[in-house]
């Protein structure tokens, strides 16, 4: 056999200076690891384009990867700005975004030195894009001229921060190692750090001699154990020190920025920056921090994770909490001033591990930073006493950390940095279809949580979270462990406000402040702050922050879950003003969960907030086809979250009004198709932006069942707009109930290839199939379905369905497509009874019941079932059927009634006798009953058209 | 205005009526739509006859009224009623409204011109500012 053919190399050796800026820490880590791979000779990483900008005019770099949804300045202004640099009139620069708009794809079709990549992208993609492009004709590369480069020019992100570039035995370049820069060469211990070898910083020329370093303007120094003097004239020094673990009893990271070059000392056991009482001066800028603390989960005093990183304000308090739920952990821990982390961290006999990293911003003179380290579990409080010696410290640490609760990662159980090689790094940004099964390995940065943190002000000054013991204002309790759907015990750590009762009073009679005064439709209003409020997210530490948000603003029952499908449980079980949810969620994923609720009538309209970092355009697409939908984009940031939430209630206010509004008028016209026509006409003569008032009429008119009025004002609101996709959706469905299947199909498949991750459309979709009796199209959409969600009720039973019909081969003689779908399932389950098949006769009823929501065609179906189960002998399954179909019975179909009624006198006749198994009751009433048989006319019927929900579907079966 | 998914909070002030003058029936509708999603009650007339008389018998908070109607015309409708109740308010909804309209309509003392087609929260604030003033002069 041939060998396959060998991979090829993807190099870009001939690069020798990139510069990466992303909002997303993560995202630098995993470009930087890819263009690592690339042998690109240095990756410069940036968080924000100001951080860059000092770099990009003091440098010559000969590639520029801009995140263009980075904001402040905008992946746009970022680019005009490099772009107006005359030296870089021809770098090349590649735009990354989630999502490109056809503006985007201007900007790239005029400018040839740019172009977009759209995440998520796997390495070799990337790589060989950026090789093709780099490598087109006229895309210069320059070659950076030696004398032209400063010397160790600074990133911005510390060592800590481009930790997921940075592998065992590998080197870092801070600015050109072929210069004067600084090199960091980190051994292959990932455990730990000393002075002597793990990680070493070797300064270049640029260095002044002893202990003190030169740094220019902008420059990063990484410095060792022993005391330095650094002699810093200029401003914009940023340090990076460590010290050392024998006069600290744990190593020790910390990062210091200096605005003006005052002289700073640094010695093993203090900065310039602390006080003698050994806390950190911040007069004049926030202190930015991250620490991280692991443990192993053996019984010992640490058991858990600890985790924080933030940004605190001039002379607050740094506070900490416990990140992790794998056990009880320390409730205070001190020790953000350096002494006290010298004194506390020793994690390493516990097993664990203590990262810490504080950078300021500051003249370090002033105000101390005291920091009363809180934890926040429910759990007995402990001190962590990891004194010791042998505490491990490294920046690269943290990888290993399982949550961390200061930002809101994409996945905080997954790895910060990319997978190692050979790991297939698409397995880390899955589709929406697969996000739920695993890690997309896309944490986000420290910054990122210090920005969040301090965004959202719980960056230690809000004591709320963590004072569940202290009497705080939000106080969350925990409920036993919730049953995960699938049968296994249940992770879930629920969570209620602790005024939990609350949710027993209905909303209306509960006190709610206002949330916003916002302009609907021109007039002011004052939109209400949701009160039942549900987060589904699989990392608490995100959670909490946002539950502890909307408590601030007034929320009183904010219900937290980490397990998808008991969400989707609780969801069903309560109501909601407002359900947050995660994209990325395991167990059942977010786009499938979303779609259970938009499916299921009771939360179709609940405003719904989807969280992520990387959402797919279709799915954006999908989330933009309901006006009571928004999506935040991840790491979230407390003014982002505001907006959105406003936003969010806004439109669901407005939406609701306005479907109020035009359903009461409709009402009136008691299906007087000449009055709502007119109606319809005035709307779109007296008022300005008629589209959504008509929209709303239609649907208005669909739900009640109105085909006809609903389909000509359908088609007026198509007129307006005539791509919009709910719009063609509501239109197909009217099609397919009155039996125009093939002109449903064309309108299904427009709105599909707009937007073609609906759970709504493909079923229809796989239903329309079905009436057609074309099983290979009904496959392929209920297939579809179900790779969303593989336990979606409808698509499961439109499978059995589309099975039984192929298996069957019944080609039901006489029987137009316009005889309807429920003709068509009720004749292959019949033929199957005719020939003894009863089990997927039974099964063949069931799914079919849940394609059918007219209570007449259901009861001829439930009859049915029961005439399937009776000779199958199973007669008390029989008993059961008869008496669901009599409860539907309609004025027109009274035979379940009658059957019923026989069936029980002859029930008790027989129970006199006694002894009597099931079969021979069974065979015992048809030789009584004789002339009975199954309902075989189901002409006429309504269709479900894709309207019976998935809840009320599991409704239908249990009878 | 209060919006909320659930629990919306409304004073009850269905007691209070507005009188819409329209001849097109649709539009009558649509203003009333908007009068009674603000929790008012409609009072409706064809044409500015049929109003005086409504506003002679009724306690009208204020009038939403279209110009070209046949019979008495919005405006002359609108001099007539401030002899008959020179406090009550008028709104007038019209496609046709120049110079020579908003003149005729400030020496008539009509409070608000909504053009047509208007936009919807346009005349939902005018409605609202005229049932604040309403409020505040009835209070007064």
């Amino acid at each position: 056999m041939a060998a396959p053919p060998a991979k090829p190399v993807l190099t870009l050796q001939h690069l020798e200076c990139a510069v990466i800026v992303d909002a997303d820490n993560s995202m630098l880590s995993l470009i930087g690891n890819y263009l690592t791979k690339g042998k690109v000779g240095n990756c410069n990483k940036f968080l924000t384009g100001d951080q860059a900008k000092d770099f990009i005019q003091n440098s010559l770099c000969d590639l520029l990867i801009i995140d263009w949804k980075m904001k402040n300045p905008t992946g746009l202004q970022f680019y005009e700005f490099v772009r107006g640099m005359e030296q870089y009139k021809q770098l090349p620069i590649v735009l990354v975004s989630g999502v490109v708009t056809p503006n985007d794809i201007q900007i790239a079709q005029v400018d040839r030195f740019a172009r977009f990549i759209v995440k998520p992208f796997a390495e070799e993609v990337f790589l060989t894009t950026i090789l093709k492009f780099v490598g087109k004709p006229g895309v210069a590369v320059k070659k950076p001229a030696p004398a032209q480069i400063p010397q160790q020019v600074a990133p911005a992100v510390s060592s800590e921060q481009t930790q997921g570039a940075v592998q065992s035995s590998q080197s870092v370049s801070i600015g050109n190692k072929k210069d004067s820069g600084l090199q960091i060469i980190k051994n292959s211990s990932n455990k730990k750090i000393d002075g002597k070898n793990d990680m070493m910083i070797v300064a270049g020329s640029g260095n002044k001699s002893g202990l003190g370093l030169h740094v220019d303007k902008g420059q990063r120094i990484a410095g060792g154990t022993n005391p330095q003097i650094f002699d810093q004239d200029q401003h914009g020094l940023e340090i990076n020190a460590r010290t050392s673990k024998e006069d600290l009893g744990g190593d020790f990271e910390a990062v210091q920025k200096r605005d003006q070059g005052n002289e700073w000392e640094m010695s093993e056991t203090e900065f310039s920056g602390l006080s003698d009482d050994g806390t950190i001066k911040n007069e004049s800028h926030d202190l930015t921090f991250t620490a991280n603390q692991e443990g192993p989960k053996d019984g010992t005093n640490l058991d858990g994770t600890f985790s924080r990183s933030g940004v605190i304000g001039q002379g607050e308090d740094l506070k900490m909490q416990r990140a992790s739920n794998s056990g009880d952990f320390n409730a205070q821990q001190e020790g953000a001033r350096h002494s006290d982390f010298a004194g506390e961290a020793g994690p390493e006999a516990r097993g664990g591990s203590f990262d810490g990293n504080f950078g300021t911003e500051s003249k370090p003179t002033g105000k101390d930073m005291a920091d009363p380290r809180r934890a926040s579990s429910t759990g007995q409080n402990m001190r962590s006493a990891n004194r010791g010696d042998s505490s491990s410290t490294s920046a690269n640490q943290t990888q290993g950390r399982t949550s961390n609760p200061w930002v809101m990662e994409e996945d905080a159980g997954s790895p910060d940095i990319p997978a190692p090689e050979g790991q297939p790094l698409q397995n880390q940004t899955p589709s929406p279809a697969e996000g739920s099964q695993g890690p997309d390995g896309l944490g986000a940065s420290s910054e990122q949580q210090e920005n969040l943190n301090h965004e959202l002000g719980l960056d230690g000054t809000s004591p709320g979270l963590e004072t569940a013991n202290e009497g705080s204002e939000v106080r969350h309790v925990e409920e036993p462990e919730a049953p995960r759907s699938d049968g296994e015990a249940g992770s879930d750590n629920t969570q209620k406000s602790a005024i939990l009762d609350e949710s027993a009073i209905p909303a209306k009679d509960r006190p709610r402040k206002t949330l916003c005064v916002s302009t609907v439709m021109g007039t002011k209003v004052d939109v209400l702050v949701p009160l039942d409020v549900l987060i589904v997210d699989h990392d608490e530490a995100q959670q909490k922050l946002i539950a502890q948000h909307l408590t601030e603003i007034g929320a009183d029952n904010v219900q937290t879950l980490s397990e998808s499908p008991t969400a989707w449980d609780r969801i069903q079980e309560q109501e909601y003003d407002l359900i947050i949810i995660d994209w990325k969620l395991r167990g059942l994923s977010g786009l499938a969960l979303y779609s259970r609720i938009r499916e299921n009538p009771p939360t179709a309209t609940t405003p719904v907030i989807v969280m992520s970092g990387f959402v797919h355009k279709e799915d954006f697409r999908l989330l933009g086809e309901s006006h009571y939908t928004k999506y935040l984009e991840k790491p979230i940031k407390k003014k982002d979250f505001e907006e959105v939430l406003k936003d969010a209630m806004t439109e669901a206010a407005t939406h609701d009004k306005i479907t109020m509004m035009i359903g009461n008028l409709i009402d009136k016209m008691n299906g007087d198709s000449k009055k709502i026509v007119t109606l319809i006409e005035g709307l779109l003569k007296n008022i300005a932006n008629p589209f959504i008032f008509v929209l709303c009429a239609g649907e208005h008119l669909l739900n009640k069942g109105d085909l006809d009025n609903a389909e000509k004002v359908l088609r007026i609101a198509q007129k307006i707009d005539p791509n919009n996709v709910t719009v063609i959706t509501e239109l197909s469905k009217i099609y397919h109930r009155t039996g125009r299947s093939d002109l449903a199909i064309v309108m299904l498949s427009k709105a599909n290839a707009m937007s073609p991750d609906s759970v709504e459309r493909l079923c229809l979709m796989g239903e329309i199939g079905l009436t057609v009796q074309d099983p290979e199209r009904a496959r392929k959409y209920f297939e579809a379905t179900l790779k969303i969600d593989k336990d979606h009720a409808k698509a499961k039973a439109g499978m059995v369905l589309t099975d039984n019909l192929k298996d069957s081969k019944i080609q039901p003689a006489g029987k137009s497509v316009s005889s309807g779908l429920a003709s068509s399932l009720n004749i292959v389950a019949v033929t199957l009874v005719k020939n003894s098949q009863f089990d997927k006769a039974i099964s063949q009823y069931q799914s079919a019941m849940c394609f059918v929501f007219d209570p007449g065609t259901l009861a001829r179906l439930q009859f049915n079932l029961g005439m399937a189960y009776l000779k199958d002998k199973k007669f008390e399954q029989a008993h059961k059927w008869f008496k669901v179909a009599a409860g539907n019975a309609t004025p027109e179909f009274q035979k379940p009634t009658g059957v019923l009624e026989k069936l029980e006198r002859f029930l008790s006749k027989h129970q006199k006798d006694g002894g009597l198994s099931d079969a021979n009751l069974a065979d015992a009433f048809i030789v009584e009953n004789q002339d009975l048989d199954a309902e075989n006319q189901m002409k006429g019927m309504k269709l479900s058209a894709a309207t019976s929900p998935v809840a009320g579907v599991t409704g239908k079966l249990a009878g | 205005m209060i919006c909320g998914k659930k629990g919306d909070t409304m004073a009850d002030q269905s007691s209070i009526k507005v009188l819409v003058v329209d001849d097109e029936e649709t539009l009558r509708m649509l203003v009333g739509m908007t009068v009674e999603s603000l929790g008012l009650s409609m009072l409706e007339a064809e044409d500015g006859t049929a109003a005086l008389e409504i506003c002679k018998k009724e306690k009208v908070a204020f009038v939403v009224t279209d110009i070209n109607m046949p019979g008495m015309n919005g405006l002359d409708f609108c001099a007539a009623l401030k002899k008959q109740s020179p406090t009550t308010e008028v709104i007038i909804v019209s496609g046709f409204i120049d110079q020579k309209v908003k003149d005729h309509a400030a020496k008539c003392g009509v409070t608000k011109l909504i053009s047509k087609p208007y936009d919807y929260g346009d005349m939902e604030s005018s409605i609202s500012e005229a049932l604040q003033r309403y409020n505040a002069k009835k209070a007064g």
